[in-house]
Protein backbone atom coordinates (compact mmCIF):
# COMPACT_ATOMS: atom_id res chain seq x y z
CA UNK A 1 0.00 0.00 0.00
CA UNK A 2 1.12 3.52 -0.74
CA UNK A 3 2.63 5.21 2.26
CA UNK A 4 2.42 8.90 2.84
CA UNK A 5 5.53 10.99 3.23
CA UNK A 6 4.86 11.44 6.89
CA UNK A 7 4.43 7.73 7.52
CA UNK A 8 7.68 7.03 5.71
CA UNK A 9 9.37 9.69 7.79
CA UNK A 10 7.88 8.15 10.92
CA UNK A 11 9.58 4.88 10.11
CA UNK A 12 12.86 6.75 9.79
CA UNK A 13 12.59 8.25 13.28
CA UNK A 14 13.19 5.57 15.91
CA UNK A 15 10.50 5.19 18.61
CA UNK A 16 8.40 8.01 17.15
CA UNK A 17 5.17 5.98 17.06
CA UNK A 18 5.68 4.98 20.68
CA UNK A 19 6.48 8.58 21.61
CA UNK A 20 3.46 9.89 19.70
CA UNK A 21 1.08 7.58 21.56
CA UNK A 22 2.53 8.52 24.92
CA UNK A 23 2.78 12.30 24.50
CA UNK A 24 -0.69 12.56 23.00
CA UNK A 25 -1.98 10.55 25.96
CA UNK A 26 -0.32 13.00 28.34
CA UNK A 27 -1.68 16.05 26.52
CA UNK A 28 -5.19 14.61 26.32
CA UNK A 29 -5.16 14.32 30.10
CA UNK A 30 -3.71 17.78 30.56
CA UNK A 31 -2.96 19.90 27.50
CA UNK A 32 -0.71 22.18 29.58
CA UNK A 33 1.52 19.41 30.92
CA UNK A 34 4.60 20.36 28.90
CA UNK A 35 6.88 19.17 31.69
CA UNK A 36 5.68 15.59 31.28
CA UNK A 37 6.08 15.85 27.48
CA UNK A 38 9.59 17.17 27.99
CA UNK A 39 10.37 14.36 30.39
CA UNK A 40 9.19 11.77 27.84
CA UNK A 41 11.11 13.31 24.95
CA UNK A 42 14.25 13.51 27.07
CA UNK A 43 13.84 9.88 28.09
CA UNK A 44 13.52 8.70 24.50
CA UNK A 45 16.32 11.01 23.28
CA UNK A 46 18.61 9.46 25.92
CA UNK A 47 17.51 5.96 24.88
CA UNK A 48 18.18 6.71 21.21
CA UNK A 49 21.55 8.24 22.06
CA UNK A 50 22.59 5.26 24.19
CA UNK A 51 21.54 2.69 21.58
CA UNK A 52 23.01 4.61 18.65
CA UNK A 53 26.22 5.11 20.66
CA UNK A 54 26.59 1.43 21.54
CA UNK A 55 26.09 0.49 17.89
CA UNK A 56 28.68 2.88 16.54
CA UNK B 1 -45.57 2.56 24.99
CA UNK B 2 -42.77 2.50 27.54
CA UNK B 3 -40.72 5.66 27.81
CA UNK B 4 -37.07 5.36 26.83
CA UNK B 5 -35.28 6.68 29.91
CA UNK B 6 -32.05 6.99 28.01
CA UNK B 7 -33.58 9.86 26.15
CA UNK B 8 -34.10 11.87 29.36
CA UNK B 9 -31.54 13.74 31.30
CA UNK B 10 -32.24 15.07 34.76
CA UNK B 11 -30.04 17.86 35.96
CA UNK B 12 -29.89 18.49 39.70
CA UNK B 13 -27.81 21.37 41.06
CA UNK B 14 -27.07 22.42 44.62
CA UNK B 15 -25.26 25.62 45.60
CA UNK B 16 -24.33 26.48 42.05
CA UNK B 17 -24.06 30.23 41.43
CA UNK B 18 -27.18 31.85 42.95
CA UNK B 19 -29.06 28.52 42.72
CA UNK B 20 -29.52 26.87 46.12
CA UNK B 21 -31.26 23.82 44.74
CA UNK B 22 -32.87 23.13 41.37
CA UNK B 23 -33.85 20.10 39.32
CA UNK B 24 -34.54 20.29 35.59
CA UNK B 25 -35.37 17.69 33.03
CA UNK B 26 -33.68 17.98 29.66
CA UNK B 27 -35.41 16.20 26.82
CA UNK B 28 -34.47 15.48 23.21
CA UNK B 29 -35.37 18.52 21.12
CA UNK B 30 -35.20 22.16 22.04
CA UNK B 31 -35.13 22.90 25.76
CA UNK B 32 -35.75 26.54 26.52
CA UNK B 33 -34.71 27.60 30.03
CA UNK B 34 -36.34 30.85 30.97
CA UNK B 35 -35.63 33.03 34.00
CA UNK B 36 -35.26 36.70 34.92
CA UNK B 37 -31.88 38.45 35.13
CA UNK B 38 -29.39 37.22 37.79
CA UNK B 39 -31.49 34.15 38.56
CA UNK B 40 -28.78 31.61 37.64
CA UNK B 41 -29.27 30.68 33.97
CA UNK B 42 -25.58 30.98 33.07
CA UNK B 43 -24.58 29.32 36.37
CA UNK B 44 -26.84 26.43 35.49
CA UNK B 45 -25.16 26.08 32.09
CA UNK B 46 -21.70 26.33 33.68
CA UNK B 47 -22.66 23.66 36.20
CA UNK B 48 -23.87 21.38 33.43
CA UNK B 49 -20.71 21.91 31.31
CA UNK B 50 -18.63 20.69 34.26
CA UNK B 51 -20.07 17.23 33.55
CA UNK B 52 -18.42 17.00 30.12
CA UNK B 53 -15.62 19.58 30.13
CA UNK B 54 -13.25 21.18 32.62
CA UNK B 55 -13.02 24.50 30.80
CA UNK B 56 -15.02 26.43 33.39
CA UNK B 57 -13.00 26.80 36.62
CA UNK B 58 -14.75 25.16 39.63
CA UNK B 59 -14.58 28.54 41.44
CA UNK B 60 -16.92 29.96 38.77
CA UNK B 61 -19.49 27.26 39.51
CA UNK B 62 -19.73 26.94 43.30
CA UNK B 63 -21.87 29.57 45.03
CA UNK B 64 -19.65 32.31 46.47
CA UNK B 65 -21.10 31.99 49.99
CA UNK B 66 -20.97 28.17 50.13
CA UNK B 67 -18.20 25.70 50.92
CA UNK B 68 -19.82 22.76 49.16
CA UNK B 69 -21.96 22.25 46.11
CA UNK B 70 -23.00 19.52 43.71
CA UNK B 71 -24.08 18.84 40.18
CA UNK B 72 -25.93 15.58 39.57
CA UNK B 73 -26.92 14.26 36.17
CA UNK B 74 -29.12 11.24 35.67
CA UNK B 75 -28.60 9.94 32.20
CA UNK B 76 -28.99 6.54 30.54
CA UNK B 77 -30.19 5.01 33.81
CA UNK B 78 -27.09 6.11 35.70
CA UNK B 79 -26.37 8.90 38.10
CA UNK B 80 -23.25 11.08 37.74
CA UNK B 81 -22.32 13.33 40.69
CA UNK B 82 -19.75 16.08 40.65
CA UNK B 83 -18.90 17.68 44.00
CA UNK B 84 -17.40 21.11 44.54
CA UNK B 85 -15.53 21.93 47.71
CA UNK B 86 -13.95 25.15 48.91
CA UNK B 87 -10.57 24.54 50.55
CA UNK B 88 -9.30 26.49 53.59
CA UNK B 89 -7.13 28.55 51.23
CA UNK B 90 -10.25 29.67 49.35
CA UNK B 91 -9.73 27.73 46.14
CA UNK B 92 -12.44 25.41 44.86
CA UNK B 93 -11.79 21.82 43.84
CA UNK B 94 -14.10 19.58 41.84
CA UNK B 95 -14.27 15.80 41.99
CA UNK B 96 -16.45 13.16 40.42
CA UNK B 97 -17.03 11.41 37.12
CA UNK B 98 -17.74 12.96 33.75
CA UNK B 99 -20.63 11.96 31.50
CA UNK B 100 -19.74 9.13 29.06
CA UNK B 101 -19.56 11.47 26.05
CA UNK B 102 -17.40 14.02 27.89
CA UNK B 103 -14.87 15.85 25.75
CA UNK B 104 -13.22 19.08 26.87
CA UNK B 105 -13.42 20.41 23.29
CA UNK B 106 -17.21 20.38 23.50
CA UNK B 107 -17.12 23.63 25.47
CA UNK B 108 -15.55 25.40 22.47
CA UNK B 109 -17.70 23.75 19.82
CA UNK B 110 -21.07 23.18 21.51
CA UNK B 111 -21.51 25.85 24.20
CA UNK B 112 -22.29 29.28 22.73
CA UNK B 113 -21.93 31.93 25.41
CA UNK B 114 -21.70 35.63 24.82
CA UNK B 115 -18.65 36.09 27.03
CA UNK B 116 -16.50 33.19 25.80
CA UNK B 117 -15.28 31.30 22.74
CA UNK B 118 -16.29 31.88 19.17
CA UNK B 119 -19.24 34.18 19.92
CA UNK B 120 -17.06 36.41 22.06
CA UNK B 121 -14.32 36.42 19.42
CA UNK B 122 -16.54 37.23 16.45
CA UNK B 123 -18.66 39.79 18.23
CA UNK B 124 -15.38 41.41 19.20
CA UNK B 125 -14.34 41.50 15.53
CA UNK B 126 -11.78 38.67 15.77
CA UNK B 127 -11.22 36.70 12.60
CA UNK B 128 -8.22 34.38 13.08
CA UNK B 129 -9.18 30.82 13.99
CA UNK B 130 -5.86 28.98 13.97
CA UNK B 131 -5.85 28.40 17.73
CA UNK B 132 -9.50 27.35 17.65
CA UNK B 133 -8.77 24.66 15.04
CA UNK B 134 -5.55 23.70 16.80
CA UNK B 135 -7.57 22.92 19.93
CA UNK B 136 -10.39 21.11 18.18
CA UNK B 137 -8.24 19.04 15.81
CA UNK B 138 -5.63 18.25 18.48
CA UNK B 139 -3.18 20.02 16.18
CA UNK B 140 -2.16 21.93 19.29
CA UNK B 141 -0.80 18.71 20.77
CA UNK B 142 1.45 18.25 17.75
CA UNK B 143 2.65 21.86 17.85
CA UNK B 144 3.21 21.52 21.61
CA UNK B 145 5.38 18.41 21.15
CA UNK B 146 7.21 20.13 18.33
CA UNK B 147 7.88 23.24 20.41
CA UNK B 148 8.94 21.19 23.45
CA UNK B 149 11.38 19.21 21.23
CA UNK B 150 12.75 22.50 19.89
CA UNK B 151 13.02 23.86 23.43
CA UNK B 152 15.09 20.83 24.49
CA UNK B 153 17.28 21.19 21.38
CA UNK B 154 17.85 24.84 22.29
CA UNK B 155 18.71 23.92 25.88
CA UNK B 156 21.15 21.20 24.77
CA UNK B 157 22.74 23.49 22.18
CA UNK B 158 23.17 26.23 24.79
CA UNK B 159 24.73 23.68 27.10
CA UNK B 160 27.20 22.53 24.43
CA UNK B 161 28.20 26.16 23.95
CA UNK B 162 28.43 26.78 27.69
CA UNK B 163 31.53 27.10 29.88
CA UNK B 164 31.17 23.48 31.00
CA UNK B 165 32.13 22.35 27.50
CA UNK B 166 34.57 25.19 26.82
CA UNK B 167 37.53 23.22 28.13
CA UNK B 168 36.73 20.50 25.62
CA UNK B 169 37.09 23.02 22.82
CA UNK B 170 40.70 23.60 23.95
CA UNK B 171 41.51 19.87 23.91
CA UNK B 172 42.95 19.66 20.34
CA UNK B 173 45.26 22.59 21.10
CA UNK B 174 46.32 21.05 24.42
CA UNK B 175 47.06 17.70 22.74
CA UNK B 176 49.15 19.44 20.07
CA UNK B 177 51.02 21.34 22.75
CA UNK B 178 51.62 18.15 24.73
CA UNK B 179 52.89 16.35 21.61
CA UNK B 180 55.34 19.21 21.05
CA UNK B 181 56.49 19.00 24.65
CA UNK B 182 57.04 15.23 24.33
CA UNK B 183 59.09 15.86 21.17
CA UNK B 184 61.19 18.54 22.82
CA UNK B 185 61.76 16.29 25.82
CA UNK B 186 62.92 13.46 23.57
CA UNK B 187 65.32 15.83 21.82
CA UNK B 188 66.70 17.12 25.13
CA UNK B 189 67.12 13.57 26.46
CA UNK B 190 68.95 12.52 23.27
CA UNK B 191 71.29 15.50 23.51
CA UNK B 192 71.99 14.79 27.20
CA UNK B 193 72.65 11.11 26.39
CA UNK B 194 75.00 12.20 23.56
CA UNK B 195 76.93 14.54 25.83
CA UNK B 196 77.20 11.93 28.59
CA UNK B 197 78.31 9.25 26.16
CA UNK B 198 80.96 11.53 24.72
CA UNK B 199 82.23 12.37 28.22
CA UNK B 200 82.29 8.74 29.23
CA UNK B 201 84.38 7.80 26.22
CA UNK B 202 86.79 10.61 27.08
CA UNK B 203 87.05 9.26 30.64
CA UNK B 204 87.59 5.75 29.28
CA UNK B 205 90.27 7.08 26.98
CA UNK B 206 92.01 8.83 29.89
CA UNK B 207 91.73 5.67 31.99
CA UNK B 208 93.33 3.62 29.22
CA UNK B 209 96.17 6.10 28.75
CA UNK B 210 96.78 6.19 32.48
CA UNK B 211 96.74 2.36 32.64
CA UNK B 212 99.18 2.09 29.74
CA UNK B 213 101.53 4.58 31.38
CA UNK B 214 101.28 2.74 34.68
CA UNK B 215 102.28 -0.51 32.94
CA UNK B 216 105.23 1.28 31.29
CA UNK B 217 106.26 2.68 34.67
CA UNK B 218 106.11 -0.78 36.24
CA UNK B 219 108.25 -2.23 33.43
CA UNK B 220 110.76 0.61 33.80
CA UNK B 221 111.00 0.09 37.56
CA UNK B 222 111.54 -3.64 36.98
CA UNK B 223 114.26 -2.86 34.48
CA UNK B 224 115.99 -0.50 36.92
CA UNK B 225 115.76 -3.11 39.61
CA UNK B 226 117.45 -5.63 37.27
CA UNK B 227 120.19 -3.09 36.45
CA UNK B 228 120.80 -2.38 40.16
CA UNK B 229 120.94 -6.09 40.82
CA UNK B 230 123.38 -6.52 37.94
CA UNK B 231 125.53 -3.63 39.27
CA UNK B 232 125.58 -5.10 42.76
CA UNK B 233 126.52 -8.52 41.36
CA UNK B 234 129.35 -6.92 39.42
CA UNK B 235 130.49 -5.06 42.54
CA UNK B 236 130.47 -8.31 44.53
CA UNK B 237 132.34 -10.02 41.70
CA UNK B 238 134.98 -7.20 41.77
CA UNK B 239 135.35 -7.60 45.54
CA UNK B 240 135.75 -11.34 45.19
CA UNK B 241 138.36 -10.88 42.47
CA UNK B 242 140.16 -8.33 44.67
CA UNK B 243 140.14 -10.83 47.54
CA UNK B 244 141.56 -13.50 45.23
CA UNK B 245 144.22 -11.04 44.09
CA UNK B 246 145.45 -10.42 47.62
CA UNK B 247 145.90 -14.13 48.06
CA UNK B 248 147.69 -14.51 44.80
CA UNK B 249 151.37 -13.76 43.95
CA UNK B 250 151.48 -10.55 42.15
CA UNK B 251 153.83 -11.95 39.51
CA UNK B 252 151.86 -14.95 38.84
CA UNK B 253 150.02 -15.33 35.65
CA UNK B 254 146.79 -15.86 37.56
CA UNK B 255 147.18 -12.45 39.17
CA UNK B 256 147.30 -10.86 35.78
CA UNK B 257 144.19 -12.68 34.79
CA UNK B 258 142.45 -11.57 38.01
CA UNK B 259 143.46 -7.96 37.37
CA UNK B 260 142.00 -8.22 33.89
CA UNK B 261 138.83 -9.62 35.43
CA UNK B 262 138.70 -6.71 37.88
CA UNK B 263 139.14 -4.22 35.04
CA UNK B 264 136.43 -5.94 33.02
CA UNK B 265 134.12 -5.87 36.01
CA UNK B 266 134.77 -2.15 36.54
CA UNK B 267 133.98 -1.43 32.90
CA UNK B 268 130.83 -3.41 33.11
CA UNK B 269 129.93 -1.57 36.33
CA UNK B 270 130.52 1.79 34.66
CA UNK B 271 128.45 0.72 31.72
CA UNK B 272 125.65 -0.58 33.96
CA UNK B 273 125.92 2.57 36.05
CA UNK B 274 125.54 4.69 32.95
CA UNK B 275 122.65 2.58 31.81
CA UNK B 276 121.12 2.83 35.26
CA UNK B 277 121.40 6.59 35.23
CA UNK B 278 119.90 6.76 31.80
CA UNK B 279 116.98 4.48 32.69
CA UNK B 280 116.47 6.28 36.00
CA UNK B 281 116.04 9.52 34.07
CA UNK B 282 113.66 7.75 31.77
CA UNK B 283 111.72 6.41 34.78
CA UNK B 284 111.44 9.93 36.13
CA UNK B 285 110.04 11.01 32.75
CA UNK B 286 107.54 8.16 32.73
CA UNK B 287 106.52 8.98 36.33
CA UNK B 288 105.98 12.58 35.40
CA UNK B 289 103.90 11.56 32.41
CA UNK B 290 101.89 9.15 34.56
CA UNK B 291 101.22 11.81 37.14
CA UNK B 292 100.14 14.14 34.40
CA UNK B 293 97.78 11.51 33.01
CA UNK B 294 96.45 10.81 36.52
CA UNK B 295 95.68 14.50 36.96
CA UNK B 296 94.05 14.59 33.54
CA UNK B 297 91.96 11.53 34.48
CA UNK B 298 90.90 13.07 37.79
CA UNK B 299 90.08 16.30 36.02
CA UNK B 300 88.01 14.45 33.42
CA UNK B 301 86.20 12.55 36.14
CA UNK B 302 85.27 15.67 38.00
CA UNK B 303 84.80 17.77 34.90
CA UNK B 304 81.32 19.26 34.34
CA UNK B 305 80.10 18.37 30.88
CA UNK B 306 79.75 21.52 28.92
CA UNK B 307 76.07 22.40 28.20
CA UNK B 308 74.79 19.46 30.26
CA UNK B 309 73.52 21.65 33.08
CA UNK B 310 71.57 23.84 30.74
CA UNK B 311 70.08 20.80 29.06
CA UNK B 312 69.19 19.15 32.38
CA UNK B 313 67.50 22.34 33.57
CA UNK B 314 65.60 22.45 30.28
CA UNK B 315 64.58 18.80 30.75
CA UNK B 316 63.29 19.50 34.25
CA UNK B 317 61.30 22.44 32.92
CA UNK B 318 59.87 20.29 30.13
CA UNK B 319 58.88 17.54 32.57
CA UNK B 320 57.03 20.05 34.75
CA UNK B 321 55.30 21.52 31.69
CA UNK B 322 54.31 18.01 30.55
CA UNK B 323 52.78 17.19 33.94
CA UNK B 324 50.81 20.43 33.91
CA UNK B 325 49.69 19.85 30.33
CA UNK B 326 48.63 16.27 31.08
CA UNK B 327 46.62 17.52 34.04
CA UNK B 328 45.01 20.16 31.84
CA UNK B 329 44.11 17.48 29.28
CA UNK B 330 42.66 15.25 31.98
CA UNK B 331 40.57 18.18 33.17
CA UNK B 332 39.46 18.94 29.63
CA UNK B 333 38.70 15.30 28.90
CA UNK B 334 36.61 14.63 31.96
CA UNK B 335 33.99 16.47 33.94
CA UNK B 336 34.94 16.98 37.59
CA UNK B 337 33.77 14.18 39.89
CA UNK B 338 31.57 16.63 41.76
CA UNK B 339 29.79 17.80 38.60
CA UNK B 340 26.10 17.23 39.45
CA UNK B 341 25.14 16.12 35.94
CA UNK B 342 28.17 14.56 34.27
CA UNK B 343 30.49 13.84 37.24
CA UNK B 344 33.53 11.85 36.06
CA UNK B 345 32.29 11.31 32.49
CA UNK B 346 34.46 11.94 29.46
CA UNK B 347 33.56 15.25 27.85
CA UNK B 348 33.91 13.80 24.36
CA UNK B 349 31.39 11.06 25.21
CA UNK B 350 28.91 13.48 26.74
CA UNK B 351 29.29 15.73 23.74
CA UNK B 352 28.66 12.87 21.30
CA UNK B 353 25.70 11.72 23.37
CA UNK B 354 24.23 15.23 23.37
CA UNK B 355 24.72 15.56 19.61
CA UNK B 356 22.84 12.30 19.08
CA UNK B 357 20.01 13.55 21.30
CA UNK B 358 19.81 16.74 19.26
CA UNK B 359 19.79 14.72 16.04
CA UNK B 360 16.85 12.61 17.26
CA UNK B 361 14.92 15.57 18.68
CA UNK B 362 15.29 17.46 15.39
CA UNK B 363 13.81 14.49 13.54
CA UNK B 364 10.96 14.27 16.06
CA UNK B 365 10.37 18.01 15.73
CA UNK B 366 10.18 17.70 11.95
CA UNK B 367 7.86 14.69 12.20
CA UNK B 368 5.42 16.44 14.55
CA UNK B 369 5.54 19.68 12.54
CA UNK B 370 4.62 17.79 9.41
CA UNK B 371 1.83 15.96 11.21
CA UNK B 372 0.60 19.28 12.58
CA UNK B 373 0.48 20.78 9.09
CA UNK B 374 -1.33 17.75 7.66
CA UNK B 375 -3.80 17.67 10.53
CA UNK B 376 -4.54 21.40 10.36
CA UNK B 377 -4.91 21.39 6.59
CA UNK B 378 -7.27 18.44 6.73
CA UNK B 379 -9.22 20.01 9.62
CA UNK B 380 -9.59 23.28 7.73
CA UNK B 381 -10.86 21.56 4.57
CA UNK B 382 -13.48 19.57 6.52
CA UNK B 383 -14.40 22.60 8.60
CA UNK B 384 -14.89 24.79 5.52
CA UNK B 385 -16.98 22.05 3.91
CA UNK B 386 -19.29 21.94 6.95
CA UNK B 387 -19.55 25.74 7.19
CA UNK B 388 -20.41 25.89 3.53
CA UNK B 389 -23.06 23.20 3.84
CA UNK B 390 -24.68 24.90 6.84
CA UNK B 391 -24.90 28.23 5.02
CA UNK B 392 -26.28 26.52 1.95
CA UNK B 393 -28.87 24.54 3.90
CA UNK B 394 -29.90 27.50 6.06
CA UNK B 395 -30.44 29.59 2.91
CA UNK B 396 -29.50 32.74 4.77
CA UNK B 397 -30.05 35.88 2.81
CA UNK B 398 -27.13 38.16 2.23
CA UNK B 399 -24.35 35.53 2.42
CA UNK B 400 -22.68 33.74 -0.45
CA UNK B 401 -19.89 32.03 1.38
CA UNK B 402 -18.03 31.96 4.67
CA UNK B 403 -14.66 30.24 4.89
CA UNK B 404 -11.26 30.09 6.52
CA UNK B 405 -8.30 30.98 4.30
CA UNK B 406 -4.86 29.33 4.36
CA UNK B 407 -3.87 31.41 7.38
CA UNK B 408 -7.08 30.42 9.19
CA UNK B 409 -8.52 33.91 8.72
CA UNK B 410 -12.32 34.01 8.52
CA UNK B 411 -13.85 35.56 5.40
CA UNK B 412 -17.46 36.47 4.83
CA UNK B 413 -18.48 36.84 1.19
CA UNK B 414 -21.66 38.72 0.42
CA UNK B 415 -24.08 37.75 -2.31
CA UNK B 416 -22.51 40.30 -4.61
CA UNK B 417 -19.13 38.62 -4.17
CA UNK B 418 -17.72 41.36 -1.96
CA UNK B 419 -15.75 40.29 1.10
CA UNK B 420 -16.94 42.01 4.24
CA UNK B 421 -14.65 42.51 7.25
CA UNK B 422 -16.01 40.64 10.28
CA UNK B 423 -16.08 43.72 12.48
CA UNK B 424 -18.44 45.49 10.08
CA UNK B 425 -21.13 42.76 10.27
CA UNK B 426 -24.29 43.54 12.24
CA UNK B 427 -24.60 42.08 15.74
CA UNK B 428 -27.17 39.62 14.48
CA UNK B 429 -24.99 38.55 11.55
CA UNK B 430 -22.01 38.09 13.84
CA UNK B 431 -24.08 35.77 16.01
CA UNK B 432 -25.28 33.81 12.99
CA UNK B 433 -21.73 33.38 11.70
CA UNK B 434 -20.59 32.38 15.21
CA UNK B 435 -23.27 29.73 15.61
CA UNK B 436 -22.67 28.28 12.16
CA UNK B 437 -18.94 28.13 12.82
CA UNK B 438 -19.59 26.32 16.09
CA UNK B 439 -22.04 23.92 14.53
CA UNK B 440 -19.53 23.21 11.73
CA UNK B 441 -16.84 22.65 14.37
CA UNK B 442 -19.10 20.25 16.25
CA UNK B 443 -19.92 18.32 13.08
CA UNK B 444 -16.27 18.24 12.03
CA UNK B 445 -14.66 17.30 15.33
CA UNK B 446 -17.39 16.10 17.70
CA UNK B 447 -20.03 14.54 15.46
CA UNK B 448 -21.39 12.30 18.25
CA UNK B 449 -21.59 14.89 21.01
CA UNK B 450 -25.35 15.11 21.77
CA UNK B 451 -25.71 18.68 23.10
CA UNK B 452 -25.66 22.18 21.70
CA UNK B 453 -26.14 25.01 24.18
CA UNK B 454 -26.97 28.66 23.46
CA UNK B 455 -26.75 30.82 26.53
CA UNK B 456 -28.59 34.13 26.42
CA UNK B 457 -27.87 35.05 22.83
CA UNK B 458 -31.32 36.34 22.07
CA UNK B 459 -30.87 39.89 23.29
CA UNK B 460 -29.23 41.23 20.16
CA UNK B 461 -30.60 38.64 17.77
CA UNK B 462 -33.27 38.93 15.14
CA UNK B 463 -35.89 36.55 16.73
CA UNK B 464 -36.99 34.95 13.47
CA UNK B 465 -33.41 34.29 12.32
CA UNK B 466 -32.56 32.95 15.78
CA UNK B 467 -35.47 30.53 15.62
CA UNK B 468 -34.47 29.52 12.10
CA UNK B 469 -30.91 28.79 13.20
CA UNK B 470 -31.95 26.96 16.37
CA UNK B 471 -34.36 24.76 14.40
CA UNK B 472 -31.56 23.95 12.00
CA UNK B 473 -29.32 23.03 14.94
CA UNK B 474 -32.10 20.85 16.31
CA UNK B 475 -32.15 18.84 13.07
CA UNK B 476 -28.51 17.97 13.56
CA UNK B 477 -28.12 17.68 17.37
CA UNK B 478 -30.30 15.54 19.71
CA UNK B 479 -30.43 18.02 22.61
CA UNK B 480 -30.49 21.79 22.16
CA UNK B 481 -30.54 23.93 25.29
CA UNK B 482 -31.38 27.61 24.96
CA UNK B 483 -31.48 30.03 27.87
CA UNK B 484 -33.63 33.07 27.53
CA UNK B 485 -34.37 36.12 29.60
CA UNK B 486 -37.91 36.61 30.84
CA UNK B 487 -39.53 38.99 33.25
CA UNK B 488 -42.24 36.48 34.12
CA UNK B 489 -42.21 33.62 36.62
CA UNK B 490 -40.98 33.07 40.13
CA UNK B 491 -37.34 33.87 39.54
CA UNK B 492 -36.28 30.23 39.34
CA UNK B 493 -35.33 28.91 35.90
CA UNK B 494 -38.01 26.83 34.25
CA UNK B 495 -37.88 24.68 31.14
CA UNK B 496 -40.21 24.52 28.22
CA UNK B 497 -39.77 22.01 25.46
CA UNK B 498 -40.08 22.14 21.71
CA UNK B 499 -39.71 18.62 20.42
Amino acid sequence: MFKTRSENKGEAVPYVSEVETQVLGVLRKNSEDKEKVKELLEKYAARYSAEAGSGS
Amino acid sequence: MQRDTRQRLVLDLKNVGPLKQIQLEIKPGINIIRAPNASGKTSLIRGFTSMFSDQVPPAHILALDEVQGRVTVQYGGKSYVKSFRRTPSGSVVASGPMLPFADHRAFDACVAMAETGVVHKITGGGSIFREYLENLSYGKYYSTVSSVAQEIVNELSRELASQRFERFESLPLLVTELTNLYLRREQAEARIAGLRSSHESEVQDATKKKGDKKAELTRQEAMLSELRKELNNEKEKEQQLKSFLELTDDSAKVAAQIKNGISDSKRRQEKTQKELSKESRRLAGIKAEFEKLERQYQDKLSEKVKGLNTLETELQRLNKAIILKEEAIQQAEKFPEDDPKYGGQLVVEVRKETMRKIEWLNKVNEYFQEKYMRRMTSAKIRFNRNINRAFRELELKGFENVFLDQNFGLHVVRENGVRQPIETLSASEKLTVSLILMLAAKETFLPDFPFFILDELTLSYDPSRFKHVVNYVRQRVPYVIVTSLTSEGTGKPTVTYEV
